[in-house]
């Protein structure tokens, strides 16, 4: 048994019930073999590129205890479903504290890069 | 005037310090896009140690964190914004 976390994007084009009903999917598949110890939604956000020509995606992130082939089955589902556009699986990376909040997506045009005007001198 | 002058001088370097180790960062996570979009500039590149002040250890982490954002669509690979 180790500690994995799973960030999975889901296709937001399609409608909340069946996002709703894939989540709960893979919530199905770990809770059949492991304990999920957290789950974060970020919901709906915009994608930096494009994935598959879709431009939105619906971020889900699962911090969960379960042995190596929940991991193996989780993959191979995500494999074959289209729904899914991309996923990732961490082996013990340390659970953040950081709360997503929607609004901060906005805020980040404000953000200046840490060098600006030193990037000059050089 | 002071255009002037300053050109004269002796050129002052601020000194450039760590901004993890400045804020007590023990770890540089790559779902934390503020952050991290502190350190790429609007290219979506990844600005450089030399630039930023970013201490190797935490440069190592932050090079990490950059990439996996990027694969899960966090952070772009190449900013389009220019266009």
């Amino acid at each position: 048994m180790r500690q994995y976390e799973t960030m999975v994007i889901i296709d937001a084009m399609i409608s909340d019930d069946a996002i709703q009903a894939e989540i709960q999917k893979i919530n199905d598949t770990i809770v059949a073999s492991g304990e999920i110890l957290r789950r974060d939604d970020w919901g709906k956000r915009k994608m930096a590129y494009q994935i598959n020509k879709k431009t939105h995606g619906f971020y889900v992130i699962f911090y969960y205890k379960a042995d190596s082939s929940v991991v193996s089955t989780l993959e191979a589902a995500f494999k074959l479903n289209d729904n899914v556009l991309r996923w990732m699986t961490l082996v013990d990376y340390p659970m953040s504290e950081i709360v997503y909040d929607q609004n901060q997506v906005q805020t980040s045009e404000e953000i200046t890069p840490i060098d600006a005007e030193d990037a000059e001198v050089e | 005037m002071s255009f002037e002058e300053k050109k004269q001088g002796p050129r002052v370097r601020r000194k450039k310090t760590c901004w993890f180790t400045e804020n007590k960062i023990a770890f540089i996570d790559y779902k934390d896009e503020k952050t991290l979009r502190r350190f790429i500039n609007e290219r979506g590149k990844i600005i450089p140690r030399r630039i930023s002040g970013t201490s190797a250890k935490y440069q190592r982490m932050l090079n990490e964190a950059i990439k996996r954002a990027r694969q899960m669509a966090i952070l772009p690979f190449v900013a389009d914004s220019l266009r």
